[in-house]
């Protein structure tokens, strides 16, 4: 009999150490698991394929932190094609993020903005030391840097280094753009809400041999300053 | 009496949980997978739909899987640009496609649907402001397609 009890208690364990992400993740969160169909490996260890490529990051693994599920939520680390990493929280209906490291080259973000890919080159770093996002707030910190930065629609202009600084306002994430080391300076708001749009506010001021450039008048209207005030809205196709 | 009674809920507890997971989870789960699927489903047949009718229509099937010129000008339309193409014409293997007072939205949009979707390369572009405000003129010289 305390033999049988046993094999039914590692039985039990056994099943437990077994459970499919997949099946995991459809009872945790729904509605992600409908977005993430190709997982492949148990709720502790495994990787899978993003539907969509966003930034190239659409192959990713994780690692679950077995002391994590006690307290209801999971914890774990991802990585993102070899990419980048982060330690992620997914609990009810909010996840976090922290230590989030990634790189890549622009040219691969652009296809989820709506933008052709060679518009832009450089390469970007994300460094998001945290990112809260639930049904009514997001709370973040943390930076971007577009180094090597260059953009145009034909004739490309060096933007130096570009850097954002995130923030959290309300239901959105705010990205403040600045640059350095360009003829082209930049001051622009980013808002990024949870359904996925964005909107683009602020103005470029072309200097020195820019400012005859027919071209920026394509961005919004010129002021008397110079600068020419950007308004842009769009979605997110991730 | 109580280590049976210990044994036996222990037991009724294990079955219940291989129930649960090798029975009930795996149903919810091949439901979930079945209604994703019919919904994948539609939408290939629609795509797939849209994109026979391209092929019966196109006047040069089977000469390869470069997008057609048909394809091309049916981009520029599906990206509201097809209006304001004054001019698309072939050049050494190349096609130059010109536009005035083109929406600046509607070009971008275009611009990504070429790379994107249709894969044609950019070889050169040239845009500049409009007359008026939001507009752009401009040639895009692209690459990648089945003259």
């Amino acid at each position: 009999m305390k033999w049988l009890a046993w094999s039914l208690f590692v039985y039990c364990c056994s099943l437990l150490a077994t459970l499919p992400a997949s099946l995991g993740l459809a009872q945790v969160a729904p509605q992600l698991a409908a977005a993430l169909p190709y997982l492949a490996g148990t709720v502790w260890r495994g990787n899978g394929i993003a539907p969509r490529n966003a930034a190239g990051l659409h192959e990713f693994g994780w690692t679950t932190d077995v002391g994590s599920l006690w307290s209801g939520c999971w914890i774990g680390d991802l990585t993102f094609s070899g990419r980048g990493q982060t330690q992620a929280r997914l609990c009810n209906e909010s996840f976090e993020l922290s230590e989030l490291q990634m790189q890549f080259p622009v040219a691969q973000a652009l296809p989820a903005l709506q933008m052709p890919a060679s518009i832009a080159a450089g390469r970007v770093a994300v460094s998001v030391d945290n990112l809260n996002v639930s049904a009514d707030m997001v709370v973040a910190s943390g930076r971007i840097i577009w180094r090597d930065a260059f953009a145009g629609l034909g004739q490309a202009v060096d933007l130096g280094t570009v850097e954002a600084q995130l923030r959290g306002l309300g239901k959105s994430l705010i990205l403040e753009v600045k640059n350095a080391d360009s003829e082209l300076l930049l001051d622009l708001k980013i808002a990024v809400t949870t359904d996925k749009t964005y909107q683009m506010r602020g103005t470029i001021e072309p200097t020195g041999s820019l400012v005859n450039r027919n071209d920026f008048a394509l961005f919004g209207e010129r002021l008397a300053n110079g600068r020419i005030v950007v308004r842009q809205a769009g979605v997110i196709a991730l | 009496m109580n280590r049976q009674l210990a044994l036996g809920m222990l037991l009724t507890l294990t079955l219940g949980a291989a129930v649960y997971e090798w029975a009930w989870l795996p149903y919810r789960h091949a439901v979930s997978s079945l209604e994703a699927s019919v919904q994948d489903a539609q939408r290939a047949f629609d795509w797939a739909e849209t994109t026979i009718a391209q092929i019966k229509r196109a006047p040069n099937v089977g000469e390869g899987d470069r997008a057609s010129m048909q394809t091309l000008e049916q981009s520029l339309t599906r990206s509201n640009l097809r209006s304001f193409v004054t001019r698309i014409e072939p050049r050494d293997g190349q096609v130059l496609i010109s536009f005035e007072a083109a929406i600046f939205s509607s070009a971008i949009k275009w611009l990504a649907l070429a790379e994107g979707e249709l894969g044609l390369e950019m070889v050169s572009m040239a845009l500049s402001a409009g007359s008026a405000p939001g507009t752009a003129d401009g040639t895009v010289l692209v690459a990648g397609v089945q003259l």
